[in-house]
């Protein structure tokens, strides 16, 4: 797919720079989101008051609505970005950039999920298993046409990977090919739906 | 006068002469189809224009209730629909801007409920119905009513109100918005009575 590039016009210059993530994690919950495994992502919003602001009032006025587009940022050669722009109930704009070898697997688990969850990182040593029930948005993300080009870049780019840490061209290609294949086997887990108990099993 | 009958005629003259006169005709009748042509765009994309969805918003009034808690929002609306077309509201919000600590503006946006009516008790609200969306809004017409919202305390914590602006969405994802809204308060009769008699007591 041609690269195409656009300017995000910003409201505020503090959008322009992407949210760190301070660390990640995954869930699949029973009825939720089909019961895929998503990745949830702790933020760091030390910076950004108003992303704390949305995953605050987020616990009060309920679900909103959020565009949301892969791309990659200008002169950001090994990473891709995920630009999401909330609508309601809160009118917020962010950048989430990941590395490609290195944080690959959340790209790819987003993409399997079909979502991502945000919840504010309380420090920088900030873990989800801290505090599991801390308020967590979570953001749908449907088919934006960007799995092609992705599959192409995490494949390349964990090739490069594999070359970096001593493996040779052809040993890095089928490391590549196994690692993201287990990445996607694992990834593809879904909790299934289950009736209650006293419903009788029927219809 | 013999010379001027030498000159009509001889073909040499008159020819290119006559040749003259057709290209300035046809230069004139050229100019007024482009004219025309013009003429006819500019209608038609004017009649393009009145098919493009638009909606226009007339704030009446403004008002605000303070309830134990949150803010009870109520805004009376004219909405005209200019185009050619029909179209309609499929939702109504209202749009909050707020500061958080160190000015960081904040937005948030409140759905049209028109539950709200149930906890207002000020007779302004009977002045028109409260809108139930989607609302239909035909070519050239007007729809009047309530847009009311409910704003608990808790969605805008600490923060402080900066400014209120209605949004209405129209069937084909159109946005439309007012100009910053300002609010009054909105008190029940019995209070306004007091209040109104407070002075000169």
């Amino acid at each position: 797919m041609r690269e195409k590039w656009k300017e995000i016009r910003l409201r505020h210059p503090r959008e322009a720079k992407p949210v760190k993530i301070v660390a990640d994690a995954a869930i699949s919950t029973v009825g939720l989101h089909g019961g895929r495994l998503l990745p949830v992502l702790l933020l760091d919003t030390s910076d950004r008051p108003d992303v704390a602001e949305l995953i605050r009032v987020h616990e009060s006025l309920g679900p909103g609505d959020v565009k949301a587009q892969w791309g990659r940022l200008k002169d950001h050669e090994n990473t891709v970005a995920l630009f999401l722009n909330f609508v309601r109930p809160v009118e917020v704009f962010m950048v989430l950039e990941f590395d490609i070898a290195r944080q690959g697997i959340l790209v790819e688990q987003a993409l399997t999920g079909k979502g991502i969850y945000i919840t504010q990182a309380e420090d920088a040593e900030d873990r989800l298993t801290k505090n599991f029930n801390r308020t967590k948005v979570i953001v749908e993300i449907g088919d934006t046409g960007f799995r092609e080009t992705w599959d192409d870049l995490f494949y390349k780019h964990v090739v490069k990977d594999f070359r970096n840490k001593g493996l040779n061209r052809s040993d890095s290609r089928r490391a590549a090919r196994m690692a993201i294949e287990e990445f996607r086997k694992f990834g593809s887990m879904k909790l299934r739906d289950k009736l209650p108990k006293d419903s009788g099993g029927n219809s | 006068m013999t010379s001027l009958a030498n000159v009509l005629g001889d073909p040499k003259v008159w020819i290119p002469a006559l040749a003259l006169l057709v290209s300035l005709i046809s230069v004139f009748l050229s100019w007024r189809s482009g004219k025309i042509a013009r003429r006819a765009l500019a209608i038609s994309e004017g009649q393009e224009k009145r098919r493009q969805p638009q909606l226009g918003i007339y704030l009446a009034n403004g008002y605000r209730q303070l309830t134990s808690n949150g803010q009870l929002f109520g805004f009376l609306v004219s909405i005209t629909n200019p185009t050619d077309i029909n179209n309609s509201i499929a939702r109504a919000e209202l749009q909050i801007t707020y500061l958080l600590e160190k000015d960081v503006e904040t937005i948030c946006r409140l759905q049209h409920n028109p539950a709200v009516g149930e906890s207002v008790s000020h007779n302004a609200l009977q002045a028109a119905a409260i809108l139930s969306l989607p609302v239909r809004i035909d070519a050239h017409q007007t729809v009047s009513g309530w847009f009311l919202f409910a704003l608990d305390n808790q969605v805008i914590g600490k923060g402080s109100v900066d400014s209120h602006r209605l949004i209405l969405e129209d069937t084909h994802r159109v946005s439309t918005s007012s100009d910053p809204i300002p609010v009054r308060q909105w008190l029940n009769e019995g209070k306004m009575e007091r209040d109104t008699t407070s002075p000169s007591s």
